[in-house]
């Protein structure tokens, strides 16, 4: 009993392995490595070990990544941050486990992205190492983009603390699940796209309650108009192109030029194109006009609802188009959004390109908005590769580009 | 070795009654000398002796001893225990020296075959409601003769804190008491007395200087982990 070490049986009266290290716990096979110095530094890593060995459930995390759609980087640094709530509501010292030196060698290396500092941070945060991390980044980074990243942090630690048994097991379902959707979806893993053309949905718009409400979806019915409503597109949807070899003799013109005589007829690339039919849209029959004229081979659908129902009404495909008639009945089910989610799902089965026409202010059943609903949106269109345009003359630019390349 | 379907403390219970010879082995401050006085003594006597390496086998089987201008022969609890078929508890069996070892491989022998002439010249036979029950801390298998650890074929591990003694303690306390009696790691081993002082120290002196006083370095560890463990 001469040095120092933790006492994770306290927690369940079971037999612990403890080892010497930098700070992990596996609740699972009940094994802590921590420091084992006399430090407050040291202290404070065995106490936050400790303190996911008493509220980190014994399951795989790994599983609950692929069950809840989050990264294992989210889940890790958000199930850090309720810990150090849980420290501090049980009156235990948070003095942080790094020196400045030693933040300042972790953030440097993390400036260059995003989402990494923003996983320092979070980490970090209601420690002594909070301080330490922006004192650092003030001189590194200044102070605009360091203001972004404090609000973004904020937002994450209000929804954590807005679940419900934040400082029980069952809390990281109901806290740190949410908020590492919400890291996510703030801080996407590199995928590949431009970020300057990704057009995300503005999470900071949304109220955040200290209490978030729980909102659903509401029930979405997928309608394709009649026929009767439909009408041929103005637009040709069909483009011919010109090669050496071939069956039909198409372009002899072009013999003494590039000889490539004859022709081929294709399909256009159509994609699919889901437009909000909510009230704050402000949508008139012209914009949507102007939206099929651009897109004459495109899949082109409307949603809106009411209450807990919603409606998507497919009003164009395969060169056919609804009529005026057909246009007012596809707006019929409602002015409100209530069925975002379900309709982006339906966007993401469509063909690619996917573009989504909304203002980003997504709601559930009874019209009510819901940061959570706001977070599963925004997944939703990164996985399946959606585009957020926010007014009808855009899309009809970037399908005007995209029908050019 | 195997482990044991039953809870450990529910197997000593019913065990300890029936058998002739029993040792139960495991770290320290479990209760397991408090099981072998305290489990169901049958309407026996009860002796009790700790051994060192230098307890002669006369203070377990008797001397003489002088009354007035005469020398008369007195019986040791071993021998006390074998003609009243009383239960003898041997504390640190494996600290037995030469002398004593050779006399436990007798008195702890079959009762068909154990006996022995004292030195006044009687025969003793052990009453056939003689029992033993030795206890010890380390490994029977490493730690004892072979010839001695033949004479305890019922042999058991104590992998908990005894129930009794975990539940003498404040609630808060069970758990950690629970755990870290049995700890894996020896020198994070906190026992089953400790936690009696320091619950018996706290409510006087206060937590802090409590713990201070039975756990040293590791007080703050050890209030922290309480506090961590009972929310606060």
């Amino acid at each position: 009993m001469t040095t120092s070490s933790p006492l994770p049986e306290a927690i369940d009266g079971k037999k612990w392995v403890v080892g010497e290290g930098t700070g992990m716990c596996n609740t699972g096979d009940r094994e802590m490595l921590v420091p084992l110095g006399g430090t407050n530094a040291d202290r404070f890593v065995r106490n936050h070990e400790m303190g996911h060995a008493r509220i980190t459930p014994r399951a795989n995390p790994g599983i609950q990544c692929r069950k809840f759609g989050i990264s294992i980087e989210a889940l890790q640094v958000c199930e850090d941050l309720r810990v150090h709530h849980y420290l501090g509501h049980v009156g235990v010292d948070r003095c942080g486990g790094l020196t400045n030196q030693e933040m300042e060698l972790v953030l440097s290396k993390r400036l260059d992205d995003d989402r990494k500092l923003a996983a320092a941070l979070v980490a970090s945060f209601h420690t002594g190492d909070w301080d330490r991390a922006c004192s650092v980044l003030v001189e590194k980074i200044g102070v605009p983009r360091l203001n972004t990243f404090l609000e973004n942090i904020r937002l994450i630690d209000r929804r954590l603390r807005g679940g419900r048994g934040i400082f029980r097991p069952i809390g990281m379902r109901n806290c740190t699940i949410p908020a590492a959707r919400l890291f996510d979806a703030l801080y996407p893993e590199q995928t590949g796209d431009d970020p300057s053309t990704t057009h995300q949905i503005p999470l900071k718009d949304f109220p955040m309650r200290d209490k978030p409400r729980q909102v659903k979806w509401g029930t979405l019915t997928v309608r394709e108009l009649a026929m009767e409503h439909t009408r041929r597109s103005p637009a040709v949807m069909k483009s011919r192109s010109y090669r050496d070899e071939g069956a039909i003799l198409g372009a002899v013109h072009r013999l003494p030029v590039d000889g490539r005589i004859f022709t081929k007829t294709r399909l256009q690339r159509g994609g699919t194109v889901l437009i909000d039919g909510s009230g704050s849209m402000s949508l008139s029959v012209q914009d949507l006009d102007r939206i099929i004229a651009t897109a004459p081979a495109a899949t082109i659908a409307l949603y809106c609802g009411i209450g807990k129902r919603g409606g998507l009404r497919v009003i164009a495909r395969k060169g056919r188009v609804v009529n005026p008639e057909g246009l007012s009945l596809a707006r019929s089910p409602g002015f409100g959004n209530v069925v975002d989610g379900p309709a982006l799902q339906w966007l993401s089965q469509q063909p690619a390109p996917r573009l989504w026409v909304s203002d980003g202010h997504v709601t559930g059943a009874g019209d009510r908005s819901s940061i959570d609903l706001a977070v599963e949106a925004q997944l939703i269109c990164r996985k399946a590769g959606i585009r957020r345009i926010e007014k009808t003359a855009t899309a009809c630019d970037m399908l005007r580009a995209a029908k050019g390349r | 070795m195997a482990k044991h379907n039953l809870p450990v403390w529910d197997l000593v219970g019913s065990v300890i009654e029936h058998s002739r010879t029993t040792l139960l082995h495991g770290p320290s401050g479990t209760g397991k000398s408090h099981a072998a006085h305290g489990a169901d003594l049958g309407g026996r006597a009860l002796y009790s002796v700790t051994l060192t390496p230098e307890t002669p086998a006369a203070e377990l089987r008797g001397h003489y001893v002088p009354v007035g201008s005469e020398f008369r022969w007195q019986d040791g609890p071993a021998i006390r225990a074998w003609r009243e078929g009383a239960r003898l508890v041997i504390n640190e069996v494996d600290h037995a020296g030469g002398d004593a070892l050779s006399f436990l491989l007798n008195c702890l022998d079959t009762p068909d075959t154990a006996c022995l002439t004292l030195p006044n010249g009687e025969m003793v036979r052990p009453n056939k409601e003689f029992q033993a029950v030795a206890t010890m801390n380390g490994n029977p298998d490493q730690d004892l003769p072979p010839a001695l650890r033949d004479r305890f074929p019922v042999c058991i591990e104590i992998t908990e804190a005894h129930p009794a003694g975990i539940a003498s303690l404040p609630q808060d306390l069970q758990a950690a008491a629970q755990g870290s009696v049995v700890a894996t790691d020896p020198a994070r081993r906190l026992t089953l007395r400790a936690w009696m002082a320091f619950a018996g120290l706290r409510d006087r002196i206060g937590a802090a200087a409590a713990a201070q006083a039975v756990f040293q370095a590791r007080a703050q560890d050890v209030l922290d982990a309480l506090r961590i463990a009972t929310g606060g």
